[in-house]
Parts: C-alpha cells; sequence; structure tokens
C-alpha cells in the first residue's frame, strides 16, 4: 500500500500548438477506483493515454507499480485499457477477444482457457463465447472490453469513458457493476469522464482537470464540499456564488462581507488575508426556506420527486437557486419567501 | 406515374444487347459445333476443347500466363498494403501526391507505359521478357490494388491497433493479427482483379514480352491472324469462365463484411 499504481511527476503533451497537458503531478493509490473528470478537451484522455504507453508525454517521468515506464512502449506495460468505443476485434469472437492478450503472453491453452472463462463468468456473458462483437448489445459489448483488459490481471486497469455510448438505464447498472468488480479483483481503476456524478458513484478518489491543468484532488465529498476553485466548485454541481470580501478571520473561519452589506461567517482555505476577493459558494440543497431570512420571491418550481428545485429573486443577491425536500409544503410561483444557510455549509474559493 | 417508353429507347436497348451478347453467344455455340468451316450447325462436339486443351501453344502459353499474372499480383499486393498504411500516416500533401500518382497510373494509355518502359529497359539492356512483362502488369496493376486496399484502409479504426498494442501485441503482432486480418477483403479483392487484369493484358505483353514464351492472349491474337480456327470459341470461353469466376469472387469478398472472419489462431 505504500507506492502509488500511478505517479505521473512534470508529465506535459502538446499537440501542435495546442497544449493539451500541462505539466502535472499526479498519484494513484493502489487499490481502489481512482476518477479522472472534467469537460472535453481538458486533458484526461491524454493523460490517460500517457499511462497506457499510446501517447509520448514531451516532459515528465510516469511510474507504473514503482517501475519507471516513461520510455517503455505500450505493450510492455502493465497497464491494460478499456476504450470509450470499446475496440473489440470485428474478425474475432468473444472468447478470442477476451483471449487476445492471454495469446501474446503464450500461455498454455488449458491456462487461456480457464483464465477466460472466468472473465466470461465475471462479466456474465457465458453462452456467448461464439458471439461477434456486432451481435451482442452495447452492454454486452463494454462487458467484453472490460473482461479483455481484466484477464490480463494489470497492475492498473484504464478506462477512457466507458460508458459514454450507453443509454442513462444501462449507464446506472454498469456503473454499479463496475464498482462490484473492482472491489471483487481488488484491481486499481483509473476511469476518465465528464460525468462528475458518475464520478462521484464509483471513486474513492477524483481529481478534476480543466484546460490541461490538475484543479483538485481529493476524495468526493472534499472535493464537492471544500472546492479549491471556482471553476471546481461550479464542475462538480449546482452552486450559488456570492461575491464577497474578506472581512477578518478567526480559529472557526472567516468573516465574509456580502454585496448587500451584510456580513456572513463562512469556512474556507487557509491564507486568505484581509481585504481578499472572494465567492461565496452555497449548494442550493444547503439553501433553507426560514420565517426569517433574506427575502426573496419565488421564480420558478420544478418538482423533481423526492425534492423540489426552486429558482429565487433576492434584492441584494441576485438570483439564487435552492433544493428543498419534495414533501416540505407547495411553494409557487410568485410567493414570497425567507431563506437562508447555515455557515457550516459555506465555503470559500479565491475570486477568479 | 408510370414513364411511358419511347420506342427508340427500346431500340437502343435491343442494339446495345444484340452488339454485346450475340458475339458471345455465337462463340459459345460455335465451341460445341462439329463443323470445321462453322457456317452452319453440324452437330454436337466437345473435340474443340479437347484440341485447345492438347495444344502446345496454348499449353505454353497458359503456363506464361499464370506466371506473369501471379507474379505481377502479389508485386502488387505488397506495393499496395505497403503504400496504404504508409498513405494512413502521411500529411495532406503526401497523400496527394500518393494519390495523384496512383490515379496517373490508372489513367495514361497503357501503350504510353509500354513503349516508355521498351525504351527504358532496352537502353539499360535489361532482357525483355518474362521478367520484363511481369514489372509492366505491376506498374497498372499496383494502382488499381492501391484504390482498393486504401478504401478498406480508410475505414480502419486505428482504436483496434491501440487496442490489440495495449493488450501485448509487438508491432508486427499487431499488424499480423489485427491490421492484415481487417484488410484481409480488400486484399483478396485487389488481388483477384489484378490477376484477372494481368490474365487479359495484350498491350504491355506485346512490348516487353522480346522472344520469351507469349502468354495465352498473345497466342490468341497470332492464332487468329492466319485462320480462325474453331478451336479459338473453347479458348475463348474456357477464359471467359475463369475471368467470370474470378470477378464474382472478388465481388463476393468485397461485398460480403462477414468475409475474412474467422478464428485466429495465435
Amino acid at each position: 500500500m505504500s507506492q502509488p499504481a500511478v505517479r505521473l511527476r512534470g508529465v506535459s503533451k502538446r499537440f501542435g500548438d495546442h497544449v493539451a497537458v500541462q505539466p502535472l503531478d499526479l498519484e494513484i493509490p493502489e487499490g481502489g477506483f481512482y476518477s479522472i473528470i472534467g469537460p472535453s478537451g481538458c486533458g484526461k484522455t491524454t493523460t490517460l493515454r500517457m499511462v497506457a504507453g499510446l501517447e509520448t508525454p514531451d516532459t515528465g517521468t510516469i511510474e507504473v507499480a514503482g517501475r519507471d515506464v516513461t520510455r517503455t512502449p505500450a505493450y510492455r506495460r502493465p497497464v491494460n485499457t478499456v476504450f470509450q468505443s470499446y475496440a473489440l476485434f470485428p474478425h474475432l469472437d468473444v472468447f478470442e477477444n477476451i483471449a487476445f492478450g492471454l495469446r501474446e503472453e503464450k500461455r498454455p491453452k488449458d491456462e487461456v482457457r480457464r483464465r477466460v472463462g472466468e472473465m466470461v463468468e465475471l462479466v456474465r456473458l457465458a453462452g456467448r463465447e461464439r458471439s461477434r462483437p456486432k451481435q451482442l448489445s452495447g452492454g454486452q459489448q463494454q462487458r467484453v472490453a472490460l473482461a479483455r483488459a481484466l484477464v490480463k490481471h494489470p497492475a492498473v486497469l484504464l478506462l477512457d469513458e466507458p460508458l459514454g455510448a450507453l443509454d442513462l438505464r444501462l449507464r446506472k447498472q454498469l456503473q454499479s457493476e463496475l464498482k462490484d468488480v473492482q472491489r471483487r479483483v481488488g484491481i486499481t481503476f483509473a476511469y476518465v469522464t465528464h460525468d462528475q456524478e458518475e464520478a462521484f458513484s464509483m471513486s474513492d478518489r477524483v481529481a478534476v482537470m480543466n484546460e490541461g491543468v490538475l484543479e483538485q484532488e481529493g476524495p468526493p465529498e472534499e472535493v464537492y464540499r471544500r472546492p479549491a476553485t471556482l471553476f471546481v466548485a461550479e464542475f462538480v454541481g449546482l452552486a450559488n456564488r456570492l461575491a464577497g470580501t474578506v472581512a477578518g478571520s478567526s480559529a472557526e473561519g472567516y468573516a465574509v462581507r456580502l454585496a448587500d452589506g451584510a456580513t456572513a461567517a463562512a469556512a474556507g482555505p487557509e491564507g486568505l488575508a484581509e481585504g481578499d476577493e472572494v465567492s461565496l459558494i452555497v449548494r442550493p440543497e444547503n439553501m433553507r426556506l426560514v420565517d426569517n431570512g433574506i427575502p426573496a420571491v419565488v421564480r420558478s418550481v420544478s418538482y423533481l420527486g423526492p425534492s423540489r428545485s426552486l429558482r429565487v429573486d433576492t434584492e441584494t443577491l441576485g438570483e439564487l437557486a435552492l433544493m428543498i425536500p419534495g414533501n416540505a409544503g407547495s411553494v409557487a410561483d410568485g410567493d414570497r419567501v425567507a431563506l437562508a444557510w447555515s455557515p457550516a455549509d459555506a465555503w470559500l474559493v479565491g475570486a477568479a | 406515374m408510370r414513364i411511358r417508353r419511347h420506342w427508340f429507347t427500346g431500340l437502343v436497348s435491343l442494339a446495345v444487347i444484340v452488339f454485346l451478347w450475340a458475339p458471345l453467344a455465337i462463340v459459345a455455340v460455335n465451341s460445341v459445333n462439329r463443323n470445321p468451316l462453322l457456317a452452319r450447325w453440324g452437330g454436337f462436339t466437345t473435340s474443340w476443347y479437347h484440341q485447345a486443351i492438347n495444344n502446345p501453344d496454348v499449353r505454353s502459353g497458359l503456363r506464361a500466363t499464370m506466371v506473369v499474372a501471379a507474379c505481377s499480383t502479389l508485386l502488387s499486393l505488397a506495393i499496395a498494403v505497403t503504400g496504404c498504411l504508409w498513405w494512413r500516416r502521411a500529411g495532406a500533401r503526401g497523400r496527394r501526391v500518393f494519390d495523384g500518382m496512383t490515379y496517373l497510373r490508372i489513367m495514361l494509355p497503357e501503350v504510353v507505359f509500354a513503349t516508355a518502359l521498351f525504351l527504358v529497359f532496352t537502353r539499360m539492356h535489361f532482357q525483355l521478357g518474362t521478367g520484363a512483362v511481369i514489372i509492366g502488369h505491376t506498374v497498372w496493376n499496383s494502382a488499381y490494388a492501391t484504390l482498393i486496399v486504401q478504401a478498406r484502409t480508410a475505414s480502419l479504426d486505428p482504436a483496434l491497433e491501440d487496442a490489440a498494442a495495449d493488450l501485448g501485441a509487438n508491432p508486427w503482432r499487431v499488424f499480423r493479427r489485427v491490421t492484415l486480418p481487417s484488410l484481409f477483403p480488400a486484399i483478396l479483392a485487389a488481388g483477384l482483379l489484378a490477376f484477372t487484369f494481368s490474365f487479359d493484358d495484350v498491350v504491355t505483353t506485346y512490348f516487353l514480352n522480346g522472344t520469351a514464351n507469349p502468354t495465352l492472349p498473345v497466342v490468341i491474337l497470332s492464332m487468329i491472324r492466319f485462320r480462325v480456327s474453331p478451336e479459338i470459341n473453347a479458348i475463348g470461353i474456357l477464359v471467359m469462365l475463369f475471368t467470370v469466376t474470378m470477378f464474382a469472387v472478388a465481388f463476393l469478398a468485397v461485398s460480403g463484411a462477414g468475409w475474412g472472419a474467422r478464428r485466429s489462431r495465435a
């Protein structure tokens, strides 16, 4: 457990004039489910492909399981990949697709049969061994791609948006299957996706990238509750963002002067000084309707079942979003309400 | 609404059918006609076929044709496949030059290439003969083969090769186990087409054959120069059957997407 499964040091990559990844330091701990998330073009797939050996970094070193693999070609690296398009070999059946990597290792026939058999069981494809990839559904193809990579027992399994092409229901189902498979085999999963909800639901840790830069790294809850930057705050969920200035700090946190002149208490990262411009972040679900608070007028209400999503206008703080329990009594457009949040749910990030 | 046919279009269609197919039909009928003058129907016989098959000139011609066609096909495929693999990774300008050179070999008249090669070979004191003919055929055959293989190469998903490398296949194994099987239908079709074109060729062969054993089309040409023997009809039908079969297989190979989908043996 001491050494990380993957360690990147100062790794960067450019394609022509476009910088895909800025010098990047990243450690993926062994044995867990690790996600790299970010909008398209943020460098997450390029990072994954550099770990796989399918792209060569311009600078920096890559270690896998403690071994420097920066100059090692893809076919000699102890990592395997599940590709976004699955990349199943159309001229081979399911069995031979899964057996491909073992045949390259020149494993004895009975070992190949046994290990492929185990994988077919693990991904619940028994009986489909002789089917061609194009005879399978999208979900089944995805499972073949997973089995084909896992059968080699890689030090790290790399997954490049493997659920991107599937419909929502299937995606949800496969998310829990993936998490389940990861727990059972105990192999480190490095997962790339643009879908933060998907990443949060499966991952032990997530890394958020934007424009080739690692913005934050940590457990999902920390990233969600204590975002390091405005970008992270808004990428990982809805955020109410109130501009203000730091008015003072104490052991408990900071005091912030908001646009309406009032002072609010909030937690924040260390190192903010009095007078710093900041954004105060409050998640919609942490905004409550109260009897005595900031006055607001309801502009729209959407009923979502378990919750209600509200948009309200305030006089001094602009438009805000709220998420209240679905059974919390009815609210209608035009209602006058008052809202509040607890200082523990307010978090400061430096203004962009 | 139904489109009314004009009598003229009907007449043109009829004329096309008659002029295209009537000679073939006559050849087919006469190939089994017992009357040696072929002036009228003299009863059924297969003796012209026997004669054709046993004619030493035809036999040596067929042998020469097979050697030339096989060698030229293999050379053309090697050029086409390596060329297409290069083309895949080439830049825009490299691709334009490559495409231009391919089209040029198809568009320029065969006589031009044949004459040019004849002049170059004689100046270089390169012996005219079977080797020269093979080179001559490969000039245009490799271009046709390239066009067919290129179409398949363009639609080849590079992720497949990434996946093979990721699973531990070195570059040669990637080519052997993924690239080549994916291109296989196109390679088969290109090969059959090239073989057929080479099998048929007169012009290039005539220019470059020198004193070597002439190929079958050249043999046929010299046979009809003196007199039209009924045997010619039998040879014609045999060649036609062979060619049609080759084209049919090539066509099936290209259209049948599932072709080449056999179990791999590592």
